[in-house]
């Protein structure tokens, strides 16, 4: 007891006397000093948080997103592709720009099994995507323009994806057949379908209007360009290779 | 086509109800209500009778209703001829397919664009597609909607398909700028026998009008109906490329919906009808009645069917029904329909055709060559099929003579191989050797003459060398055999003339010989030692014989090893005494024995009889005493079948012990 008290009393002594002695403008210095440095850190991670690489293939069973992703890493499908049961997850480079051997950053790419029972795993990788793109079998259009409105109009309306604004890219797959159909109908045609959807949805359940993001501006025909999120339209075909504007749209939200 | 409706300005004195009643008619005729409208135009000529704005109203109005006969009567009812009435009753009796009447109306009405357009139509439907064609020429510069649809499919009716692309490249118009433009094109592709681009503009076709129609909001079954035409000409190209499972499932598909427009399912059920043939006669039959019109016991076509359908698809509909029926062995309904035919296509020869076809069907062949010989005097022109169908029908019936004069008389095939071939066998079928010989040597003449790369005469000339040497003509062989060494040198010929000529002058045939080269196989063979060869089998034979006498002598060895078995005696038996036979009757039954006493049996049978049958009387005696003797009557009755029961209880277990003994 007699120890600290001896202490106690010392370090008194010696505060009054460093208290006294330091100028007030050193003592801001070091405050400004201090947070500066709190301030530079958060921000560094922040930046670090907000860099994604995450490219989310999705769209109905058979659209080609398979094809797309192997296209996309190999250039090449192989021996030829079946229905998936779980979702195809790499990092790589694009196989276009393996070539030039140029400092690239590699992407993610996610394919998203597309039938009705494994679209909850489409939840686990959306918050993390940088872009989305929506395969559509221009093709076989007709008899599902339905179904892939449907799903086309679930992903626009989840909360992750339009408050972060995730851009979303509408992909006409199999353009190489004589019977596809043009990239500009088949948008046309889903608009129709979200219209509609989004009028019966909303007449489903009033109360629940405030849970739910609501697609479009109310009153008017849906249209693409009314989505919080970029929406855009291109034409592709997984089996001959022809996918540059897939490839495009993946380097332009993952800066290379 | 139909002229397009004017509002009519008000005139510029009239009384105001007038006005009013124009104002409305102005009001209707922008809803496209044309009853309404037809109404008040009725009531404003009422009040004015020689308005002609009104009375030209009530025309228009009456045809957008499709109430053309009604727009005729108007027109010739009024009073006041006017101008332009020439151009609208032009086009109420197209609509009606009067088309020569249409034409001749057409023709007082100043010309114009609108006029013109209407010609090209008419002509359309008339068939004329020349005249048709040069109309449209004269448009190529002006922008008028959808006049490449119109020159393509007048093109590929004209049967100028070649022209198409021409014609689409002078306009600079893609041919999938439209689905009604990639259909007439894909016709001219089929037209020229192009089926795989043909197909793959039909599918873009199908996707443009799918595509375009959904853009306009129309209805499912709409646009399906839009499209059928489409959907069968895909099925006719499958067809035609060979594919008979995809074009008859399309076809079945497009019959079953029942919503396409009629003209597309007469053709989808016409061509089912081709390709099933003989198979699925009675089906075939009743698919072809829903064509049929309903109020007519024989086989028409029903009127809307018949104002669509061009010439060639109602003959080949019909053709395709006597043909069904000749099939179905219904003869009667076949004579009606093929009696019909003549008058409503006098061009074609078809209807001579099927009526030979029906005269052999009743065995009539002599008749159908007459027919078909009278035809062939008559059309000239004509001739060919109708002579190729005579010369079948002859020599199916077993009439060679007339199938050869039939055959003769096609001049441009005379001297063909397979025409040839032909008439040497049916004149040696008649036993004209010589008349045979004659076609031979007229073919070899004509083409010695004939100046073509695809020369015939080495092959006409061996097979009537060939000809000859089968009938004994052996010299004329000969100097066939000789022409062909000269002019062909073939070892075949050579042989030939070698084997002919040996049979007259063996110094010749050996002359020839020598030119035969020697078979390499057959070098340095002596006869003597071919001689010896066949010697030396003849010493092997008796060799051969021996080893089997052998074997002989071995199989009989065995077999009598077998039958040397001792016979089995019982122990201590002596064969030589054998003793006393043993009982016959040993075998038998006890009770079948001859030395069978049965009497035990029937004494005991007796006692039990005896004893039953007194115990049951006694107790039945007993039973009716006490009847007597008491007053209550029901207890009596009841004991008494007591007792019968008890009674019938007993005899059988008495049967029973009798079968249990035994």
């Amino acid at each position: 007891m007699e120890h600290l008290e001896q202490w106690k009393q010392q370090f008194l002594r010696w505060w009054r006397v460093a208290v006294h002695t330091v100028p007030p403008i050193q003592l801001y210095a070091v405050a400004a000093v201090l947070i500066l440095t709190t301030v530079l850190l958060l921000s560094i991670r922040f930046l670090k948080r907000a860099k994604s690489n995450t490219i989310v293939l999705t769209g109905l069973s058979g659209a080609g997103k398979t094809v797309l992703f192997y296209q996309l890493r190999d250039g090449s499908i192989h021996e030829g592709t079946v229905t998936s049961m779980e979702p195809n997850e790499d990092t790589f480079l694009l196989h276009s720009e393996t070539v030039p051997k140029r400092k690239v950053k590699p992407v993610c790419v996610v394919d998203v099994p597309g039938h009705s029972r494994l679209r909850p795993k489409l939840d686990e990788y959306l918050p993390k995507a940088a872009a989305i793109v929506f395969v559509v079998d221009a093709v076989d259009f007709l008899p599902n323009c339905r179904a892939a409105s449907e799903y086309l109009y679930d992903i626009l309306t989840k909360g992750s994806v339009v408050r972060k604004k995730i851009p979303l890219l509408i992909l006409c797959n199999k353009t190489d057949k004589v019977t596809a159909h043009s990239k500009e109908f088949i948008g046309k045609q889903m608009g129709k379908e979200i219209d509609k959807l989004r009028e019966s949805r909303s007449a489903i359940s009033p109360a629940d209007i405030a849970n739910e993001f609501n697609l479009g501006v109310p009153g008017e025909p849906f249209s693409f360009t009314q989505c919080p999120n970029k929406v855009r339209l291109q034409d592709a075909s997984g089996l001959t290779g022809e996918i540059s504007q897939l490839e495009q749209f993946i380097r332009e939200y993952v800066k290379p | 086509m139909a002229p397009k409706a004017k509002p009519a300005p008000s005139q510029p004195a009239p009384p105001p109800a007038l006005e009013d009643l124009f104002t409305t008619l102005n009001r209707h005729i922008q809803a496209s209500a044309y009853d309404n409208a037809v109404k008040l135009t009725d009531q404003i000529l009422a009040i004015a009778p020689g308005d002609e704005d009104a009375l030209r109203c009530k025309v228009v109005a009456l045809i957008k209703n499709d109430r053309v006969e009604d727009a005729l009567s108007a027109i010739h009812s009024s009073k006041k001829q006017l101008d332009d009435f020439h151009f609208l009753k032009a086009y109420c009796l197209y609509r009606q397919n009067k088309l020569d009447e249409a034409l001749e109306s057409l023709k007082r009405q100043e010309s114009n664009d609108e006029t013109m357009l209407l010609e090209c139509q008419i002509l359309y439907r008339l068939g004329k597609m020349d005249a048709c064609l040069d109309i449209y020429r004269k448009f190529q510069n002006s922008k008028i909607d959808n006049m490449e649809i119109n020159s393509v499919a007048a093109l590929v009716m004209a049967g100028r398909s070649s022209e198409v692309q021409g014609m689409l490249d002078s306009l600079r118009v893609k041919a999938t700028s439209s689905f009604e433009l990639a259909y007439n094109t894909a016709c001219s592709l089929i037209a020229r026998n192009k089926y795989s681009d043909a197909e793959q503009l039909l599918l873009s076709g199908r996707r443009i009008g799918q595509e375009v129609l959904m853009e306009d909001n129309l209805a499912d079954d709409d646009i399906e109906i839009e499209l059928s035409p489409i959907a069968v000409q895909l099925a006719y190209v499958h067809q035609l490329l060979g594919r008979k499972q995809d074009a008859i499932e399309a076809y079945t598909d497009v019959i079953k919906r029942d919503m396409a427009d009629e003209s597309s399912i007469a053709v989808a059920v016409n061509n089912l009808v081709s390709l099933k043939g003989p198979k699925d006669v009675s089906d075939s039959l009743r698919k072809l009645d829903r064509l049929k019109d309903k109020e007519n016991q024989s086989f028409r076509l029903a009127p809307g069917l018949d104002l669509k359908l061009s010439a060639k698809e109602k003959e080949a509909i019909y053709a395709n029904r006597v043909v069904l029926l000749l099939h179905a062995n219904k003869i009667e309904q076949a004579r009606e329909l093929v009696s019909a035919l003549p008058d409503m296509f006098p061009e074609s020869v078809i209807p001579i055709l099927l009526q030979a076809a029906l005269l052999v069907r009743e065995n009539k062949a002599g008749r159908a060559e007459e027919i078909l010989a009278q035809f062939a005097s008559k059309f000239p022109e004509k001739s060919k099929v109708v002579h190729l169908a005579r010369a079948q029908v002859a020599a199916a019936a077993g009439h060679p003579h007339i199938a050869a004069d039939s055959l003769a008389k096609i001049s441009d095939i005379q001297h063909m191989p397979a025409t040839v071939a032909t008439l040497v066998s049916l004149k040696e079928r008649a036993g004209d050797i010589d008349g045979a010989a004659a076609v031979l040597d007229a073919a070899i003449k004509w083409w010695s003459n004939a100046m073509t790369e695809d020369n015939k005469l080495n092959t006409i000339t061996q097979e009537a060398a060939s000809f000859k040497l089968r009938h004994g003509k052996e010299e004329d062989a000969a100097q066939l055999y000789e022409q062909l060494v000269k002019s062909q040198g073939s070892i075949e010929a050579l042989v030939g003339l070698v084997t002919t000529v040996a049979r007259m002058d063996v110094v010749k045939a050996e002359l020839y010989e020598k030119q035969l080269k020697a078979l390499p196989g057959l070098k340095g063979i002596d006869v003597d030692s071919l001689e010896r060869t066949s010697g030396v089998k003849q010493v092997d034979a008796p060799r051969v014989g021996v080893p089997e006498t052998y074997e002989e002598g071995k199989n009989k060895t065995k077999s009598k090893k077998k039958r040397k078995r001792k016979p089995r005696y019982p122990k201590g038996f002596d064969p030589a005494n054998p003793g006393p036979a043993p009982d016959p009757e040993r075998w038998l039954p006890k009770r079948e024995r001859s030395t069978y006493r049965p009497k035990r049996k029937d004494k005991r049978a007796a006692q039990v009889r005896g004893s039953q049958g007194a115990v049951v009387r006694d107790k039945h005696d007993t039973g009716a005493s006490s009847n007597n003797s008491n007053p209550k009557s029901n207890q009596g009755t009841s004991k008494g079948a007591a007792q019968n029961a008890v009674s019938e209880q007993t005899k059988p277990s008495s049967k029973s012990r009798k079968k249990s003994r035994n």
